[in-house]
């Protein structure tokens, strides 16, 4: 793997280091296109996406080194620049853009010609618009046209808000970027030495077959799964082998897992804070909901029948367990997120606040580079690093005009002046939920995208009321797609800073294909809506359906009961009262400390209790085995964790696109 | 000190566990509880204040890793010696072996770069972020061009790794010119 002649390169001495070039740019492109569509579709029916960072450099490695013979290190990360640019934005749009369908086949089922031709069918509504999708017509052009418009605004927005928090981020507050660090370890595995890409090889081994394994359902539905793999093959459930009450969330990932123990176990001891806020939400703050009853009384009786009706019974363990098991989903999802996002916003403003001084010398130190430059014209070492902050500035202004006009295409029952008030708010707050989303990834590998939505949606709710809900879910859609695009610049700018890239190159790229993702990803969701019923099997939308159902709690539909509006009355003081604490402990204490805490209170136990164990497990071993070890072994190992599970959901996802396909 | 600093971050966890306790209750939060949060947190912040700037990184030694050189003399002596480090590479580039090259870019990366990024809240606290910035700017300029020598050393492209390493110096320079201003003082 070392010395004078790397294995597999040919000629590579006699021509300039291989950086941009087009092999590098298609290979990207067809794997970040062949990863939209697939993770559209697998987004729809599971909730996720899987980056296209790591898959994207693992097939550089072979194409471009294995096959071309002549790839290199930095030109294979431009590979994976351009994979996970496409990619990353589906997420964006399968979170926020079903939600349009979702309320569109509420609206089919109560209108009486489609009762009627159900009945004529002989079928029930929602049997008859399953079979015929097509009957729930929500994208005309129009709408389709506000939609793309949106998302494409936030593509770019997402890359060029951030492009300036490079340095910031990424030199001087050194954020690990878990993710960013694993693709590193891939494209450096070629001149690494024999032990570090051992251990990476073993770690993508270990995890593709422990992934496989956990997966055995997805891939063999037919299958009759036993008992204990039902139980166990996506969580396991600690709290109740030591027999904790249900309330009480000590639980691992199995699904996923080993991705969270790796990041964890790359973030290092830093990341183990996140125990103290998983500790205050789900050991405390949830089970004292739970035991106090601080819910309305109708809540609580709908919990209690919910129990009663699963167990056959309205007393003794199997009830209990029950109840308190409804009870804390429904604490967990309207007391403790709340508060945990509300930590997030108030340590993020106290974040910008505490480091826009390394922002400004961040900012200073591009301006005199750039300026020295201009001075010393053919000096190589003087060549700008950083995209010019005057393009930058010219990128925001055009996609903000495209976001106005998608405001203007999809909110023909509001203002323009409105629409624009709207426009302006939802761009400001992108570049927050940017800086939010980058933070959280930057230092823990999880991002509240769901959480960003929301909140969009809030606001712009609460500026043009609830006729201005489809505007809201077309913002919402922006800031979606800008804060995944975003957080993958971050972590591809990381991996370039530990290949040597020069910024500039990948920046520039990533913006050159920034607007592919969400027009791919938006023509698959399309075409799937003519197959399949969004909101039924096999694609249930997941997370739009809870998009849909947070919308629904500040825009209530004609008939909601006054429960909800009390809940969704309650949900901005949660807001509030979390956001004086972040704020409070980031001022005190810096270091991002209040996004930290915040986002172990919004993330499930299970996630954030597996990312601590890897925390804990690289404390450990660093104290026992030191840095060299850890840096040699234990890091590339957990590389291979994050790599091999992302592997694995791939081929699991197209196994399944290819079943439901033949 | 150093036990009264890791007090005053539990004393701030409970002011939030406080505060959440406060936040959590229906149907509104009960703000008196809220505000009684916020002042134990601003307890543990006056008492994390009161205990003064963390302490700059004391190396510990395991025995994984004696093929490691030491982080030894303080920071602008660290800078000094990188800067050397890098000239000395530099010089013997035409001749040296790739792998070798590599392997020396690791180790200048940890007594520089890393070195003083480990170091950031202790530097920070003592001589300020922006001080902390303007010579970590340079320094991490340095780190990434010595990365980029890396890479084009393992594509086995000898021009480009001599031509990083030569940027790595001129950012490596400045970094040390910078910090002989700012970093006087430190340990």
């Amino acid at each position: 793997m070392s010395g004078n002649s790397p294995a597999g390169l040919t000629g590579l001495q006699s021509r300039p280091y291989r950086e941009i070039t087009l092999a590098s740019v298609v290979l990207g492109s067809i794997v970040g296109v062949a990863l939209t569509v697939s993770f559209t579709y697998a987004g729809l029916k599971l909730g996720f996406i899987v980056p296209a960072s790591m898959v994207g450099a693992m097939l550089g490695l072979g194409v471009l080194r294995v096959v071309m013979k002549k790839g290199s290190i930095v030109e294979n990360n431009i590979n994976q620049t351009v994979a996970a640019a496409i990619n990353v934005t589906s997420g964006g749009i399968i979170f926020t853009v079903p939600v349009l369908y979702l309320m569109q086949s509420e609206a089919a089922a109560k209108a009486p010609q489609i009762a009627a031709q159900a009945s004529a069918a002989g079928l029930s509504v929602d049997e008859f618009l399953r079979k015929n999708p097509g009957l729930v017509q929500v994208l005309d052009g129009k709408m389709l046209a506000a939609i793309a418009a949106a998302a494409v605004a936030g593509s770019f927005l997402g890359v060029l808000f951030i492009i300036p928090s490079r340095k910031q981020m990424i030199e001087f507050e050194r954020l690990t970027f878990p993710s960013g660090v694993a693709t590193a370890q891939i494209l450096k595995a070629v001149g690494a030495g024999p032990t570090r890409f051992r251990w990476l090889m073993t770690g993508i081994t270990i995890a593709i077959v422990f992934a496989l394994l956990t997966s055995l359902t997805t891939l063999f539905p037919s299958w009759k799964a036993p008992g204990w793999y039902q139980h166990h093959s996506e969580e396991l459930n600690l709290g109740k082998i030591l027999g904790l009450p249900a309330s009480v969330a000590v639980v691992i990932a199995v699904a996923g897992g080993l991705t969270s123990l790796g990041g964890g176990y790359i973030t290092g001891r830093a990341g183990l804070v996140m125990m103290v806020g998983a500790a205050i939400g789900h050991w405390m703050v949830t089970p004292l909901v739970v035991a106090k009853g601080w819910a309305p009384p109708e809540i609580l009786a709908q919990l209690t029948a919910a129990a009663s009706a699963k167990v056959g019974a309205s007393s003794g363990p199997a009830f209990t367990e029950r109840y308190e098991t409804l009870a804390a989903g429904w604490a967990f999802k309207q007391v403790t997120r709340p508060l945990g996002v509300g930590m997030l916003l108030g340590g993020s403003v106290a974040s910008v606040f505490l480091t826009a001084p390394m922002l400004f010398s961040a900012i200073r130190s591009i301006q005199k580079q750039r300026q020295a430059a201009s001075e010393m014209t053919g000096k190589p070492a003087q060549a700008p690093q950083e995209m010019s902050p005057s393009l930058l500035w010219v990128g925001i202004a055009v996609s903000f005009l495209v976001l106005v006009i998608a405001g203007f295409l999809g909110g023909s029952q509001v203002s323009g002046a409105r629409i624009l008030l709207a426009a302006v708010v939802a761009t400001v707050w992108m570049w927050l939920a940017n800086i939010i989303v980058s933070i959280a990834t930057g230092k823990t590998d999880n991002s509240p995208l769901s959480g960003m939505a929301l909140i969009t949606i809030v606001l712009i709710v609460s500026i043009l009321g609830k006729e201005g809900a489809i505007v809201a879910l077309l913002m919402a859609v922006s800031v979606c797609v800008a804060t995944s695009q975003g957080s993958d610049m971050m972590q591809d700018l990381k991996t370039g800073h530990l290949v040597g890239a020069i910024p500039w190159r990948q920046q520039l790229t990533q913006i050159a294909v920034a607007w592919v993702g969400p027009l791919v990803s938006l023509v698959t969701l399309v075409l799937l809506s003519k197959k399949f019923l969004f909101g039924n099997d096999p694609l249930t939308a997941p997370q739009g359906q809870a998009i849909k159902a947070a919308l629904e709690i500040f825009v209530p539909p004609p008939g909601t009961d006054p429960v909800t509006q009390q809940v969704a009355e309650a949900v901005p003081w949660r807001y509030l009262a979390g956001a004086v604490a972040g704020l409070a402990l980031t001022l005190g204490a810096g270091g991002g400390l209040g996004v930290v805490l915040g986002l172990s209170m919004y993330l499930p136990m299970s996630v954030t209790l597996t990312y601590c164990t890897g925390c804990a497990v690289a404390w450990a071993s660093e104290k026992l085995k030191g840095p060299a070890w850890v840096e040699d072994v234990g890091v590339p190992l957990a590389a291979g964790f994050l790599v091999g599970e992302g592997l694995a959901q791939v081929c699991v996802v197209f196994f399944d696109l290819a079943r439901s396909a033949f | 000190m150093k036990l009264v600093r890791s007090s005053s971050s539990w004393v701030m966890y409970l002011g939030m566990a406080a505060c959440m306790y406060g936040g959590a209750q229906w149907p509104r939060p009960s703000w008196p509880l809220v505000a009684a949060g916020l002042v134990v947190i601003l307890v543990g912040i006056a008492l994390r204040r009161s205990a003064g700037a963390p302490t700059l990184e004391v190396e510990q030694i395991h025995s994984a890793d004696l093929k490691r050189p030491r982080r030894t003399g303080s920071l602008v002596e660290a800078l000094t010696s990188f800067c050397e480090g890098i000239e000395t590479l530099h010089n013997q580039g035409s001749e040296a072996e790739l792998a070798a090259i590599k392997d020396r870019i690791e180790e200048l990366i940890w007594l520089g770069p890393e070195r003083v990024g480990s170091s950031q809240e202790a530097i920070a606290a003592k001589v300020g972020f922006s001080a902390y910035a303007e010579v970590m700017a340079p320094l991490a300029a340095s780190e990434r061009w010595l990365n980029r020598a890396w890479s084009a050393a393992a594509d086995g492209h000898r021009p480009e790794c001599l031509a990083s390493l030569a940027k790595a110096l001129v950012s490596a320079r400045e970094a040390e010119a910078m910090g002989r201003q700012r970093f006087q003082g430190l340990g």
